[in-house]
């Protein structure tokens, strides 16, 4: 029986030897090498031209880094598709585009490259057929391995299913998207790869698309990794229903495209007094979830509501279907605001509370609380806001989703015990808002996930 | 200091650094791949996406590994349904019975799985920078490795 140092020591050994025994021809600097795959990528064919090359892009560098600009290629799309359609842009077999399932797991199989360990978890249902967009979730089946949800969004178009993008925490994060006068404004955090200079510019595109998926604006944008703000003209009138902003070229090569959407806020929240807290009341990632089912379902508010609650119960709670029930609901004279209770599939219990601008609006979810949680104070300050908490049950900290969808945010015991007050703190950001997400999961001998989730405005 | 000198500083590093890791970085790449990509083609686009921002990359060896094991993991995106198959290779010395157990066992492992294990103990790398390679906390670098080497462990003591 071999020990994990010996088989530590075989595996060193054997390749190393297997290495050492690769034949390696590395082409002298000055030789183009013959392309032998991806004619869609011409770059490579440049590669080592020539020292004299390699001078020569020294001073274009030296040069752009003097006027402060990128020097990369401009972004090519692939012709005759729409742009926001990332796969296929070829042939592919018709049955693989007959369901969003079926292109989604193709995509995750075949393009990303994912195994077995990857599942699709089964969407919630909404029972409808009318949709033209729908997001595919898949899981690892092995959280010890911690990896984030991938949701591969597709849509439909000519009767196929398209992928127009699959994101995962590594893809920028649209903060806000909203429409004023004509012009859509998006606000996003690029992600650092921690391998580029700060002040690099990526080349980024946005696409503003309407609710049918039809085009109505395409930019280029180079993207840093300071906070990024892009103005669109759309024209007024416009009915822009959602952005699309994808990252061209990875901030290393190979690297997953990264991609994300959400929808464009319309023009009534902008001059709403409660806009500056909408933002800060879902978790970013759910906008997009909770427009698509708006969309689907616009003569029915309360099934709205149902579904966008649902997809924040799953936000926080792990990302699993908590399959919740709502009660008591309380809904206030002009129709967009709405308390209740909640109970969960897996034995969560407590209140909810939405709100939405408009009849047309989607719901905003600004507070969920378990009833294990009692909050002791709250104190807002201009850089955080800490809440005071005791928890009935002895409890962890349930990390892997902790810090989902909310920034900054941090808790000071990793485990506590029932009844003893325990400090969270979280972040303000720029428009000086606040949202906490935080889960925890009791010890006991059936352990159930507590959720907490608040919003705090200006 | 003139801008000349600085140019030419940076096409020596340049070179020192390609005649230094192509090789190295091939390795990785086939290792990495369990040869199902064309890793000189691979290697070499690292060097050119390098290359192209020599100026801005502040640590150009670990931008090539990530860039060379992010170009294994992606290889065929966009290349429709069409299955990995081993790459054809030129006539190379033959691995010894124990290199020959490795490589094989090495294809039981998911490609994620392999470069942890190929970063971890062909280049030695520290948990930490895998974590950096592979986008992950070193926690998830610890776990991979450790499953991984059951898997190894298993396969090999069946050889």
């Amino acid at each position: 029986m071999t020990t994990d140092l010996d088989t530590e020591a075989r595996v060193r050994a054997g390749l190393a030897t297997y290495a050492r025994a690769m034949r390696v021809d590395r082409p002298p600097l000055g030789e183009v090498p013959t392309p032998t795959y991806g004619a869609d990528r011409p770059v490579t064919r440049l590669l080592l031209s020539a020292a004299a090359v390699v001078v020569l892009v020294a001073v274009v560098a030296v040069a752009a880094r003097q006027l402060g600009r990128d020097v990369g290629p401009a972004p090519v799309q692939a012709g005759g598709e729409p742009v926001h359609i990332v796969w296929p842009l070829g042939d592919v077999p018709p049955e693989s585009q007959a369901t969003p399932e079926r292109i989604a797991e193709s995509y995750v199989r075949d393009v990303l490259d994912l195994g077995p360990e990857w599942q699709h978890r089964p969407d919630t249902d909404d029972g409808s057929d009318t949709r033209v967009d729908r997001t595919v979730r898949f899981e690892a089946d092995d959280r010890n391995l911690d990896r984030s949800p991938l949701d591969v969004s597709t849509i439909e178009v000519g009767g196929r299913w398209y992928v127009t993008g699959a994101r995962t925490n590594d893809g920028p994060t649209i903060v806000e998207a909203h429409v004023a006068a004509g012009h859509v404004v998006v606000d996003a955090v690029p992600h650092d790869s921690g391998l580029l200079s700060p002040a690099v510019a990526i080349p980024a595109t946005v696409v503003i698309v309407r609710r049918d998926g039809t085009e109505l604006a395409n930019v280029q944008a180079p993207m840093t990794d300071d906070r990024w703000r892009v103005d669109v003209p759309v024209g007024a009138g416009a009915e822009p229903a959602a952005v699309l902003v994808s990252r061209n070229e990875p901030a290393t090569p190979g690297g997953a495209e990264a991609l994300a959407s959400v929808i464009v806020l319309p023009e009534s929240i902008a001059g709403s007094p409660a806009r500056d807290l909408f933002p800060a009341a879902l978790p970013v990632g759910s906008y997009e979830e909770a427009w698509r089912y708006t969309l689907a379902h616009p003569a029915d508010p309360r099934r709205d509501f149902r579904i966008a609650l649902t997809l924040a119960l799953g936000t926080v709670g792990n990302g699993r279907p908590p399959e919740p029930k709502f009660e008591q609901l309380v809904i206030s004279a002009d129709g967009d605001a709405m308390s209740g209770r909640y109970t969960t599939g897996d034995g969560g219990a407590g209140i909810f509370e939405l709100a939405r601008v408009s009849h047309d609006s989607p719901w905003f979810v600004t507070r969920v609380q378990d009833d294990a949680v009692d909050i002791r104070d709250v104190e807002v300050t201009p850089t955080e806001v800490r809440v005071k908490m005791t928890v009935s049950e002895d409890y962890r900290l349930a990390e892997a989703h902790a810090c989902g969808g909310s920034a900054g945010q941090s808790v000071e015991e990793a485990w506590g015990h029932a009844d003893v007050e325990l400090l969270c703190r979280f972040s303000v950001d720029e428009a000086g808002t606040a949202r906490a997400l935080q889960t925890l999961e009791t010890t006991g001998d059936h352990p159930r996930l507590i959720r907490f989730f608040d919003a705090w405005g200006p | 200091m003139r801008r000349e000198t600085v140019i030419e500083a940076d096409a020596d590093a340049f070179e020192l650094l390609y005649t230094q890791s192509y090789d190295r970085l091939v390795r990785v790449a086939r290792l990495t791949s369990a040869d199902t990509v064309p890793a000189e083609e691979i290697v070499q686009d690292a060097f050119l996406q390098l290359y192209r921002r020599w100026s801005e990359v502040r640590d150009p060896a670990a931008y090539l590994r990530l860039a060379v094991v992010n170009g294994c993991r992606s290889w065929g995106r966009r290349r429709s349904l069409q299955r990995r198959q081993p790459v054809a290779r030129p006539i190379e010395a033959a691995p010894d019975g124990e290199a020959v157990a490795v490589r094989d066992a090495l294809r039981l492992l998911t490609p994620r799985q392999r470069a942890a294990v190929v970063l971890r103990y062909y280049e030695d790398l520290p948990e930490a920078e895998i974590a950096q390679v592979l986008g992950c906390r070193p926690g998830t670098v610890k776990s991979l490795l450790s499953r991984s080497l059951a898997k190894l462990k298993g396969a090999l003591d069946d050889d």
